[in-house]
Parts: C-alpha cells; sequence; structure tokens
C-alpha cells in the first residue's frame, strides 16, 4: 500500500480574470477558482504559488460578499511576486488557503471601526472594510485612515474617490512626502489620530501597517483612551507553510499563520518579538 | 517484568531474526566515529554500545529533503508525494532519550493541521530500545528521562554483564520475540550508569527561569562566540523547522515542491519580502532556541521539549552548551 501525503500543501488552480497595475510595484489580481467563492474572513491570507519559482503569502484583499472571485494585491518584492506580475488575465496560478485567524467581523458588529492603514496594509484591512460597508447597518461609524510614502504608492484610488463620497464613511489620509500637485496632508500617519473625534468606549481600531508604524499609532490611540483590547493588528510575517509547522512565522510561542495574522493588541502586548 | 537475557554473541542472531519480522533500521557503522540510523541489510553492522548519533532518528519520519508533490508547469498537473505503508518496521538500538524526542514531534506534528509527511511514515514501527554509557555531554536524567525510563519503547535491552537484560514492555514488542531460540537465564546486572553533566533546576522550574530571564545579558554573552551555523538545530532531535521551495527541472517544465530541514538560527529564517528580518541580532536567535526547548512548547505540553541528548554541545563549534546556559541562569537567578 502506498499512500498520497501533504495533499495539505497541493495547491488549486486560480484563474487571473482581471488584473490592474495599481502603482509602479503594486499589482491587482481578481481571481476565480473553479468551486468559488474563496471562502475566506476578512484578514485571512492564501499561498500563492508560481510553479517552478515558489510560494508567497497574500493576504486576501477583497470582502467575502463581493461575488465569486477575490483579489489579491501583490507588491513585487522578491522572486514570486516578479513572477506573478509577468502574468496577465486568462493565466493561472496556484493558491492553497486562506489561513489564519482574520478580523473578527461579527463580534465587532454594533461597534465604531478605526481603520488605520500604512502602506500595503491597507490591502489586507480593505477585505475588512467592504466587509463593513457590505454589512454597513451592523456597525457603528466607520472611520478610515491611510497613509502612504508619497503620493504615487496610493492605492485604490478609485474606491478612496467613492469612500470619500459616502457620507457614512470618514475618511482621511496623509502622505509622509508630499509632491508639488499634492493637495492633502503631508505628515506620519500618527498625525491623523490626535483630530479625530471618537466614541471611546465603542470603538475598535483595525491597524495593519509596516512594522516601525504600529508603536506610534499604539501609543497615538493609548493617548485617545483606547484600551488594548479595543485594538486589533494584522502582522507581516514569511509564512512558508501555512500550517503552524515550518517556524519561519514565528513570534516567541506564536505562529503567526495559525494564531494570527490578525491579534488582539492585548493578547500580544506582552509578546516580545510582536512589534 | 520479564527479562531474559541475551548474550552478545546472539545478539546479531536477534537482529537477524528481527529482519525477518519487518524491516529493520537502526544505529549502523559509518565512515564517521558514531553510527547514523539507517536501514539494516547486515546484522554485524548495528553498533549496539554507541554513545549517541550525529542526527537523531526523527530522519526516518521528517526525512533532511522531502519531496512534497511534483508538478508539470505546462497543464498545472500536480501529484503529491507517495510513501509506502505497508509492512512492520523496527528500529533497534533506540535510546531512551531519542524515543522520547520521538514523542516531542508526535505531539508538535499532530498540533492544528497535522504533518502528513510525519503521520504516514510514524506508522506499524516497534521500538526497541537500548541502555548506554552517556558522555560528558548527556543530561537526559535532567530532564525526567533516567537509565530506567522506557516511555515509547516495546522491547528494550539492558546492557548487562556478558550481553542484555531484554525487557518485554508491550504487547507489539512481545509479537517481535516469537520463534527467536536465543535466550538465555537473565545475566548480573552491571551498576546504573554515571551521568557526568546535569541540569541544576528541576524540570518543572525551566519555564519560570525563562520566564524571567528574556532580557538576561547571557543572550548577548553566548551570540558572541554563536557562528549561526545552524549546526544546534540540525541534529537536535526536537527541532523541527523546514523551508519550502520549488526545484524546477533542466526542462523547465516539470520539478518539485520540496521541503528541507531548516534553522531559526540563520539570520535569513524570519526575512519578509522587503527584506525586514524579525530575528536580526544573533542573541535574539540564541535565545529562541532555548526558548523554544524550555518554555513555548513545554508551555502547554508540559515537560521540556529537550530530552538531554547533548547533541547539540556536541555539534557546536563554538562550544555553546545549552545545559550551561540554564544552569548559569538558575544560578543567577538563585543568587
Amino acid at each position: 500500500m502506498v499512500v498520497s501525503i501533504h495533499s495539505g500543501y497541493v495547491p488549486q488552480q486560480a484563474k487571473i480574470v482581471r488584473t490592474e497595475q495599481m502603482t509602479a510595484a503594486e499589482k491587482l489580481f481578481e481571481l476565480q477558482i473553479p468551486d468559488g467563492p474563496l471562502g475566506h474572513e476578512p484578514g485571512q491570507f492564501v499561498e500563492v504559488s508560481i510553479l517552478g519559482v515558489g510560494e508567497a503569502p497574500i493576504s486576501v484583499s477583497s470582502g467575502p460578499n463581493r461575488g465569486p472571485n477575490f483579489e489579491l494585491i501583490v507588491r513585487k518584492a522578491g522572486s514570486v511576486t516578479e513572477a506573478m506580475h509577468q502574468l496577465g488575465a486568462g493565466a493561472v496560478m496556484g493558491i492553497r488557503g486562506p489561513y489564519g485567524h482574520g478580523f473578527p467581523m461579527e463580534r465587532l458588529k454594533g461597534s465604531d471601526l478605526l481603520f488605520i492603514g500604512g502602506g500595503i496594509g491597507l490591502v489586507p484591512l480593505r477585505s475588512a472594510i467592504h466587509y463593513a460597508l457590505d454589512h454597513r447597518s451592523d456597525y457603528g461609524r466607520v472611520v478610515i485612515l491611510y497613509g502612504t510614502k508619497n503620493p504615487n504608492e496610493i492605492l485604490f484610488r478609485r474606491e478612496i474617490e467613492e469612500w470619500k463620497q459616502r457620507d457614512d464613511v470618514e475618511f482621511f489620509m496623509t502622505v509622509d512626502r508630499g509632491s508639488p500637485d499634492w493637495k492633502g496632508n503631508v505628515g506620519v500617519i500618527t498625525t491623523l489620530i490626535p483630530p479625530l473625534d471618537l466614541n471611546i468606549t465603542n470603538t475598535t481600531a483595525i491597524v495593519c501597517g509596516p512594522p516601525i508604524m504600529y508603536k506610534f499609532v499604539i501609543m497615538a490611540l493609548r493617548s485617545k483612551r483606547l484600551e488594548h483590547d479595543q485594538i486589533y493588528v494584522s502582522l507581516e510575517r514569511h509564512m512558508k507553510c501555512g500550517l503552524g509547522k515550518c517556524g519561519h512565522c514565528q513570534i516567541n510561542h506564536l505562529y503567526v499563520c495559525q494564531d494570527g495574522p490578525v491579534f488582539l493588541y492585548s493578547d500580544i502586548q506582552d509578546v516580545k518579538e510582536a512589534l | 517484568m520479564k527479562r531474559r537475557g541475551l548474550l552478545s554473541q546472539k545478539a546479531p542472531l536477534f537482529i537477524r531474526h528481527l529482519m525477518n519480522k519487518g524491516q529493520v533500521y537502526g544505529p549502523v557503522k559509518n565512515k564517521t566515529q558514531m553510527p547514523e540510523f539507517a536501514q539494516v541489510d547486515e546484522p554485524s553492522r548495528v553498533v549496539l554500545d554507541y554513545t549517541t548519533t550525529v542526527l537523531p532518528p526523527k530522519r526516518l519520519f521528517q526525512p533532511p529533503e522531502e519531496t512534497i508533490y511534483h508538478f508539470s508547469r505546462k497543464d498545472f498537473t500536480v501529484e503529491p508525494a507517495k510513501v509506502s505503508g505497508d509492512g512492520l518496521k523496527i528500529l533497534v538500538g533506540l535510546h531512551n532519550y531519542d524515543a522520547e524526542g520521538i514523542a516531542c514531534l508526535d505531539y508538535q506534528m499532530a498540533r492544528g493541521p497535522a504533518d502528513e509527511g510525519w503521520a504516514a511514515r510514524r506508522r506499524n514501527w516497534v521500538f526497541v530500545g537500548v541502555s548506554y554509557e552517556p558522555d560528558q555531554h548527556h543530561f537526559s536524567p535532567s530532564v525526567g528521562i533516567g537509565p530506567d525510563h522506557r516511555n515509547g519503547l516495546d522491547l528494550f535491552m539492558d546492557k548487562a554483564d556478558g550481553g542484555y537484560n531484554v525487557e518485554l514492555l508491550t504487547e507489539r514488542g512481545a509479537s517481535l520475540l516469537d520463534g527467536f531460540g536465543g535466550w538465555s537465564a537473565p545475566l548480573p546486572e552491571t551498576p546504573a550508569p554515571k551521568f557526568h553533566n546535569r541540569l541544576l533546576p528541576m524540570p518543572s522550574d525551566l519555564p519560570h527561569i525563562l520566564a524571567r530571564s528574556y532580557e538576561h545579558p547571557i543572550w548577548q554573552q553566548e551570540a558572541k562566540r554563536c557562528f549561526s551555523c545552524g549546526s544546534c538545530t540540525m541534529v537536535c532531535p526536537t527541532c523541527y523547522c523546514f523551508d519550502v521551495f520549488d526545484e524546477l527541472q533542466l526542462d523547465m517544465e516539470s520539478g518539485e515542491k520540496k521541503r528541507h530541514w531548516d534553522s531559526c538560527q540563520v539570520a535569513p529564517f524570519t526575512e519578509v519580502a522587503g527584506g525586514e528580518i524579525f530575528r536580526k541580532e544573533t542573541s535574539s536567535r540564541v535565545r529562541h532556541r532555548i526558548y523554544r526547548k524550555f518554555k513555548y512548547i513545554t508551555d502547554h505540553y508540559g515537560r521540556p521539549f529537550c530530552i538531554g541528548c547533548g547533541r547539540c554541545i556536541r555539534a557546536c563549534p563554538a562550544k555553546i552548551s545549552i545545559s550551561e546556559v540554564m544552569n548559569n541562569l538558575a544560578r543567577k537567578a538563585a543568587g
């Protein structure tokens, strides 16, 4: 008798339905799987596989209620993502997952949501923003703070315009360094926090950004009197197996691929390697 | 306990007998001083009296490198790897700490989504233990694995005067003895082995010592010596981290998804796309290994995730000693 092993690693074929170059480095892929939808929670990730090149963990950027397809926004940053960027509509990539714990959207019902996204940190947040907007009456205020290094790195420009138009979304953004034609805020993302008028007892902050950002955002939220158990963070690590085994995503005793990538801040504030 | 004598000169006959029962694996002679765990083709090549092996027996269940699946890029076909599930496999000459190391990984590989490779390769094994003479590095009794420890073993060959006293521990073990006629009366026992290395704290105190040692200067001190070579993790019976990668054939069409052992002691281990390395300091990696052995997994496993084999100490080119580190921390905590 011979038994097959490692079925958990076998990817399914995902067909690229549409791509969109969002910035010089980031490209959107709309993907379709045979038995779609993907069935993900906002904040979960998939392992994308380019056969012969390798795999990369990529967070799902679209909400689960946006039809049978799903979207990934991929920054060209390594061999796998570079190979992905060469693919266009009609091409196929491998997908396994979704993996991990996402944002607890069910538990957050009734809460005001404060999304804080730095750079491509907005990519995983967008799946939760979609969810909140698709179940708009289930949530209180939806406030979105978004910061990028410069205006060239702004993602989701069309969608941001829609968010700005809606009167049930409060959207604020800033760039670290402006450009001659930039009319908006200039400054780091934490500068957007002090002016906010929040209903502190009923607000949940959902934060994702580069490692350096968390400390300062959490400090700013603390000075707004937000408690540690009102803050969710989504952490980036290199999940290679997605199955809680390979060890690459480990922060102290936690496996980000299984225990995260979304954590309640009060659960990890004493986990030294987390932030 | 049922014991029967086995004279040294009869041991190869016993191994020959086992080879008729199933595929036999054990510590076999190697070009190096230490034997290595491999399939036995000839009983005389089995080394029953040995200090330890370089690589632990986990290699039989999680090979240093293995195929996850075969693929073809042309039509996107993926064919999972297969292992043979048939037949009894007998691992003879296992030290009791190594059986405990396998038990550690049985636990960890079954947590969350179970590792299918481990589970499939672990089926149908019978473990025949053997006693050993510790060298200056073994400290197994300090982690609860004393000379009388038999957990996970089916038979045990206890070194005695002129041979072994074979202990029958499980029914599976008993089935291996059917048809072997080479027994003698129990042999005179030899004195219990003396251990030359030990941990000062009790096993249950180890996680508490680490709980208050995170910022201790010892990690910086050890890091000054550490070459970040990863030898300690390569030889560790309870390390299981691996890298996942693709290997493309020269036809540029077909290939394999593979995994091989990886080490948290090398800097790129925690690197993400974009270049950030989350355990950049050597000291943070040195600390991570020790915490994995005595705190992180121990907190839910309930016992140390280190079996005291001393392999990491023997393998370290900088002579970093896990027992010395823990003893220094214990002394400092006490003083």
